[in-house]
């Protein structure tokens, strides 16, 4: 369906874009873009009316179990401790570190119904609960390896070895910024130290130009690389220098008339205001009391929490996708003092953060997305007298709030071991043209012609979960 | 932009086609309509069989005139009677082609064009890029310099369009040395050519500058974007590989003009040759430069396929301009390459040892023996000689006392005891030993076959591939299985059969040192991330013996003088060491590269064939699991020449690329060395010469250099010099309205582009101005300062030690190539992180690289070092703004310009001199005209 609004400027551009040679319309909104200005947003060039307008993925590095969490198996603590049938393991060659055939293992936890919708969720959740009514969960995912940073990279960029752009640098380039003085996508970090190693791959452009990779934001020292002066330079210093600098390339503008000088002069402008911005976004003395309690936050100390909160004041303030990567969740051998850990810095902050952009207006068209690369398996590693799960693709749990996702809805159903899904499907590739739905574009729509090729997120797969859809 | 390119010539096609008929009307397949049926029929009506649809194939004169059901496709001159413009016209959705569903329709336009092209007979041409190049002649045209501008500007007199002037001298010099040495020209190469009069003076420059290591070095750094040279293996663990050896092939096969087609042979088979060279052998690294997982990365066989397909898809890219990996899967659906093809180029590359296990780098390697670059040879001795005499100045060492000591011994002793010598935190072992063994145990709490890991001190570790026969090692884990801690390696023998004392000491979560006669080893190498604290191994502690397996230690015994084996459980400090004397030793051996003169040894990947090569068989979908066919090693039969024997191996498919009648090889390359100098190649997608590339603007001019290059006998420094020497490439940059309105994107070379500098010559060329650059070739990647801790907070393995000294300020060719993190200055400013072939960049224009020039540590510095340079000029204000330019735009400032400057100066808020200058060097190096190529 198209937004009349929006249509008669679809069709004109629509038209340019089959012309141009088959890239969709959308990318060559952005190459037009490039003409008028880096970084201005394309909103005009959407297939189809968008419902959400920002996405924020908390990304469960390591591989949270959803056996653990939202996907209770009565029938597998039934029958704990006894070996793993033998017809589970027709389709798959090996565990990625258990040999031999190991023992089933039941979930020592609660679980609840919550809300009015019922949303099952386990004892370690207990805040995210409260906030159950706003979930669409997810128990059928599957994906197509259980290895972490080829897993990694295909829930960003839909290839085992992330050579192509991820789901924020699509949304960069399809999409624009809604903000002319941040970066459209952000990355935030936290978690254990010892976590999986955070690969530039995993925020990486692909074939697309730099302009849309993914900014880190760092937890140490200013949050952009770069962004102090140098010791001694005030800020009347740099834009003294600044002036020179643009008034010499003016003059070079003049004396060549490139445009790219003129894009190099806005460039240089946008980082001078980015000086000011960035700092500004990232204090968060303005935050009240009681928000910095909802969250569970520190003002200054680096933690999931923070980023949180950062990641509400980034969509806030009109960037486009936010990703945070919270590591620890790889619980090998010891799932109780691991998840428990994990489960007790994340719990709060992500309920926080539904309900603040509920509050705010903000949850209707802010997708909220929350999975790992994996899942764990259904049998024990054991390690002395402690025990935990082995990396899972064939079957997890995912979960998404707001952006015009079904509220409530829990969807899909693994066996009765959680190790295979089984109902209603969902791979990742299914995932990403959803995602991408929500925003007003059609996956197949989306492209980018690379060595003659027009490439997709989902490369020539995925199916929009209608069933998802509010 | 490529696809842009190709909006603004169909438009301009579309154009001239529905107004005036001009030159242009006449139609030509290859140019007009074969991109057309590519894009928008082929994939259901083209060489893939699997996916054809109702039998029909658009991509052979034969299948579209063919009938079926009594109904031709494409009735050549009859537009009535093909059906296939009834049906791109139908008004039926359900009849319309191509399916709306597909998202692929035609526009009027493009119909136009398949109307008009019906209408004059349907004429099919083979691809042009299958077709052999041939010299053609050309129109002779004024202005021209040598062949390239005739028919450049016989294409000019076509669109109307003529050349610019040539640009002035200033320009000229700055453009030819930044494009061939990558460094801006310095004030006396300015005054040397700007002095010159004489006829030639270009040219004599042209010349000067190829004859420089710089000159190689520029061109190597395009050629290692194609071969992905990297100092890592990628995937997560991303460990080191001393493959630099190879990068250094390059440089110096480039410096010597080695001709393109040995260049070729060698990097893809140099180690089948008769009688190989180190050499020979090195250059094969090309292909062991494919992203590696380590061996134990699940399922092995896949990511040792990883690298198979990697090398087929890189060779096809690099040489023959195609996407092969489109047919990994199923035949091309574009270009005539069959999934048979494929793996019959893959058959060729599967051969190569892979090991596949543990840790290793899965694949063969070779010593390589050097001496630390840069390093003259009487640097070296006046080095000795000063270690000499620091040793000799080195005092007694000092008692080591009591304090923290856990345990004291003389001889070996399998167990030694278990709990008390469980430590978590910190640690110290020292021992006095006397041996000539290359492998063994001085003291161990370590199993790891029986993952039992805690920590372990020994000689030549335990059978791993980082350890050295002899040396120094220390392990520690924090877990008992796998490992994850810290592997120290000592850079010097301890095996000379005298007594020394030595000791490690272990500081939870911080800091792991060697002490070797009181001197520490500043060149030991650490690997992987200090612990914060150490696993418990339930194995006893074990003196001169260690573990493998088994609950007592009977491995790696010690033969010879052990004695004082100490162990603490805390970290010892200064009475390790032997005070000043011995942080003047440690200097010393440090800058000698680890005390041995005679250099050092590093493995090298290499390249090395099976003695019975693999069986290979066609993976059905592109899935290794399910095998189809089993194939034979053989080139694509598009590229087959009647007559020619076979390629077997790899040797034979590297002469066969450069025989000289491969109608790909000789272009591919050329129209690169076009895009290194003109922003873009003659064909505009550099990587795809198939029927979804853009077809080449001049392709006269392609073929005439390619012709040219095979007949000068691969000879890369003439083509090169070609383009340079053109009076295309002298043209002013200016674009003028005329340029704007006709050829926006410069297609036709009207003028010369302006092109803002790669990563690497955006860094060198400030470090050159402020004086820093430290011109040393070769050896070891080195590792200039990166922000405090860029890793750690990404929790890579290892750790940035930045490099001292010299090592600062080398050219970016030599910065540590890391594919999960590159230098941030690099990755910033557009760099690729070489995980995949990159055949051309993509450069932006962004707020976070104005960031990097403005306040980034090493411009600061340059900008510094540039203000040191200004001051020492005598003369005024006036004189030293004058050098400030010359430095860095190659040219004096405009009066407009000097009063401008002069005020900024004079009017700086800062008391100090030298800030107002810093403030005026951080300007020059960041305007637009010095990151540009003019």
């Amino acid at each position: 369906m198209i937004d009349s609004t929006f249509s008669a400027d679809l069709t004109r551009r629509a038209f340019l874009g089959r012309s141009a040679g088959g890239i969709g319309s959308v990318a060559l909104a952005s190459l037009l873009n490039d003409q008028l200005q880096a970084g201005q947003g394309s909103l005009p060039n959407f297939h189809h009316a968008p419902k959400a307008k920002r996405v924020i993925f908390l990304f469960m590095a390591g591989g949270p179990s959803h056996i653990d969490l939202f996907d209770p198996k009565p029938k597998l603590n039934e029958l704990d401790g006894k070996k793993i049938p033998q017809k589970l393991l027709k389709d798959h060659q090996q565990f990625a570190l258990i040999r031999g055939t190991p023992n089933l293992k039941g979930s020592p936890y609660t679980f609840k119904k919550h809300g009015q919708s019922g949303t099952v969720i386990s004892e370690l959740l207990p805040h995210l609960s409260k906030v159950a009514d706003e979930l669409t969960v997810i128990r059928s995912m599957h994906t197509d390896t259980n290895v972490h940073d080829p897993g990694v990279n295909f829930m960003n960029c839909g290839t085992l070895l992330g050579d192509r752009p991820t789901l924020g640098s699509w949304m960069s380039y399809g999409l624009g910024s809604d903000n002319q003085d941040l970066p459209a996508y952000t990355v935030l970090t936290s978690g254990v130290s010892d976590g999986q190693p955070l690969l530039q791959s995993f925020w990486g452009n692909g074939f697309l130009d730099s302009r849309h990779a993914g900014v880190p934001f760092r937890n140490s020292g200013a949050p952009v690389l770069h962004l102090d002066n140098p010791k001694g330079v005030s800020t009347q210093d740099r834009r003294r220098e600044l002036d020179l600098i643009q008034w010499m390339n003016g003059r070079q503008h003049e004396a060549l008339g490139d445009s790219e000088i003129t894009t190099r002069i806005a460039s240089y402008e946008l980082a001078f205001r980015m000086q000011a911005s960035v700092p500004q976004l990232a204090d968060l003395s303005k935050e009240s009391e009681k928000t910095m309690e909802q969250y569970g936050a520190d003002r200054v100390k680096p933690s999931f929490a923070r980023n949180c909160l950062m990641a509400r004041r980034l969509v806030e303030s009109g960037v486009r996708f936010v990703q945070l990567y919270d590591r620890g969740w790889d619980s090998h051998t010891d799932m109780d003092r691991e998840h428990r850990r994990q489960c007790g810095a994340a719990d709060q902050p992500i309920a926080a953060l539904i309900a603040d952009l509920k509050q705010r207006g903000l949850l209707d068209d802010t997708l909220v997305i929350w999975g790992g690369e994996f899942g764990r398996t259904p049998v024990a590693q054991v390690m002395g007298k402690t025990w935990g799960r082995d990396h899972h693709p064939h079957g997890f749990t995912m979960w998404m709030a707001g952006g015009g996702m079904k509220p409530g809805l829990t969807y899909g159903a693994t066996d009765d071991f959680g190790y295979h899904a089984t109902e209603n499907k969902v791979h990742v590739h299914d995932l990403h043209a959803t995602i991408l739905h929500q925003l007003g574009i059609d996956h197949k729509r989306l492209t980018f012609r690379s060595q003659g090729r027009d490439f997709r997120l989902t490369d020539v797969h995925g199916h929009v979960v209608k069933d998802l859809l509010a | 932009m490529s696809s842009h390119s190709a909006i603004c010539r169909l438009a301009l096609v579309v154009g001239l086609l529905l107004s005036a008929p001009g030159a242009w009307a006449k139609l030509e397949f290859n140019r007009d309509v074969r991109p057309i049926l590519s894009d928008k029929c082929f994939a259901c009506h083209g060489f893939d069989a699997e996916t054809r649809e109702a039998g029909l194939r658009l991509d052979t004169e034969e299948g579209a005139y063919s009938f079926k059901d009594g109904v031709q496709a494409i009735k050549p001159g009859a537009l009535q009677e093909s059906e296939v413009w009834h049906r791109i016209t139908h008004s039926d959705e359900d009849e319309l082609m191509p399916p709306p569903e597909s998202n692929k329709s035609l526009t009027e336009g493009e119909k136009e064009v398949l109307k008009r092209w019906i209408e004059d007979g349907a004429k099919y041409q083979p691809h042009w890029a299958f077709v052999p190049p041939k010299k053609r002649a050309t129109e002779v045209v004024s202005g021209a310099r040598n062949p390239i501008d005739q028919f450049i500007g016989a294409r000019l007199k076509e669109e109307e369009l003529s050349f610019s002037p040539e640009a002035d001298h200033t320009t000229l010099i700055r453009r030819v040395t930044l494009d061939l040495t990558g460094l801006p020209p310095t004030p006396q190469q300015l005054d040397q050519f700007l002095d010159d009069a004489a006829p030639g003076a270009y040219e004599r420059l042209v010349d000067r500058l190829m004859a420089t290591r710089d000159y190689a070095e520029r061109r190597a750094q395009d050629w290692l974007d194609l071969a992905r040279y990297a100092d890592t293996r990628g995937f997560a663990d991303d460990k080191m590989r001393e493959i630099w050896p190879y990068r250094d092939w390059v440089v110096r096969s480039l410096h010597d003009n080695m001709p393109f087609d040995q260049f070729t042979i060698e990097q893809l088979a140099g180690d089948m040759l008769p009688n190989a060279t180190d050499a020979q052998r090195i250059a094969t690294g090309f292909h062991r430069n494919a992203p590696q997982a380590r061996g134990q990365t699940y399922p092995v066989e896949e990511y040792r396929l990883k690298g198979v397909t990697d090398r087929v898809n890189t060779t096809g890219k690099v040489w023959l301009g195609l996407t092969l990996e489109c047919a990994e899967c199923h035949d091309h659906k574009f270009d005539p390459i069959s999934q048979r093809d494929y793996f019959s180029l893959f058959a060729i590359f599967n051969n190569t040892e892979h090991s596949g296990k543990g840790h290793g780098q899965g694949g063969p390697t070779m010593k390589h023996h050097y001496t630390r670059g840069g390093k003259s040879e009487d640097e070296r001795k006046k080095l000795e000689a000063e270690l000499n005499k620091a040793r000799a100045a080195l005092p007694e060492q000092h008692l080591l006392g009591d304090d923290g000591l856990l345990g004291q011994w003389d001889r070996v002793h399998p167990d030694a005891g278990n709990e008390k010598f469980n430590l978590t935190g910190d640690l110290t072992i020292t021992a006095r030993i006397k041996t000539r063994q290359k492998v063994a145990s001085v003291l161990s709490k370590y199993d790891w076959r029986g993952k039992q890991r805690s920590y372990v001190f020994g000689i030549g570790g335990e059978g791993e591939k980082e350890a050295a026969p002899g040396h120094l090692f220390f392990w520690v884990s924090s877990r008992t299985d796998p490992f994850d801690g810290v592997s120290l390696y000592g850079s010097q023998p301890v095996n000379d059969g005298e007594e020394h004392r030595v000791s490690v000491v272990f500081e939870a979560g911080k800091s792991v040192r060697l002490f070797v006669d009181g001197v520490e080893d500043k060149s030991a190498r650490v690997i992987g991330k200090v612990p914060g604290t150490i696993a418990i191994s339930n194995r006893p502690l074990a003196i001169g013996v260690g573990y493998r397996n088994d609950a007592g230690a009977k491995a790696y015994r010690f033969e010879g003088d052990l004695r004082d084996v100490r162990l603490y459980g805390r970290a010892l400090g200064k009475e390790l060491g032997s005070g000043e004397a011995g942080e003047r030793v440690a200097e010393l051996m440090a800058a000698l590269g680890g005390g041995k003169s005679e250099g050092k040894e590093v493995s090298v990947p290499v390249m090395r064939e099976m003695s019975k090569p693999r069986d290979t068989f066609i993976h059905l979908r592109g899935s290794f699991l399910s095998r189809g066919d089993q194939v034979g090693p053989a080139v694509p039969r598009i590229l087959a020449n009647e007559g020619e024997a076979q390629a077997g191996n790899r040797l034979e498919f590297a002469r066969w690329l450069v025989n000289g009648k491969n109608p790909l090889v000789a272009r591919v390359v050329v129209n690169r060395f076009w895009q290194s100098y003109f922003g873009h190649g003659l064909v505009r997608t550099s990587d795809d010469f198939g029927s979804q590339g853009t077809p080449p603007t001049h392709p006269d001019l392609l073929d005439w250099l390619a012709s040219e290059f095979v007949e000068s006998g691969w000879d890369m420094k003439h083509i090169n010099r070609l383009i340079v020497t053109s009076a295309t490439y002298r043209q002013a940059a200016r674009i003028s309205s005329v340029h704007r309105e006709k050829d926006p994107n410069n297609e036709m070379f009207a003028r010369m582009p302006r092109v803002r500098l790669p990563a690497e010559q955006i860094r060198d060329q400030a470090l050159a101005i402020g004086g820093l650059l430290k011109p040393l070739a070769g050896g070891p990647s080195v590792f200039p300062p990166q922000p405090d801790r860029y890793w750690e907070d990404r929790d890579l393995p290892g750790k940035w030690v930045a490099s001292k000294d010299d090592d600062r300020y080398r050219k970016s060719l030599y910065t540590y190539w890391r594919r999960m993190a590159l230098h941030p200055t690099m990755e910033l400013l557009d760099a690729p992180a070489r995980a995949v072939c990159v055949s051309k960049r993509t450069t932006a224009n962004l707020p976070t690289q104005a960031l990097v020039t403005l306040n980034a540590p090493v411009f600061v510095e340059s900008a510094e070092g540039l203000v040191k340079r200004l001051l020492l000029e005598p003369g005024d204000l006036k004189a030293r703004l004058d050098l400030a330019f010359r430095l860095c735009l190659g040219r004096r400032p405009a009066p407009a310009e000097q009063i401008k400057f002069i005020g900024f100066l004079e009017n700086h808020p800062s008391k100090s001199k030298d800030a107002a200058w810093v403030s005026v060097a951080t300007i020059l190096l960041n305007l637009d005209e010095t990151i540009t190529r003019p």
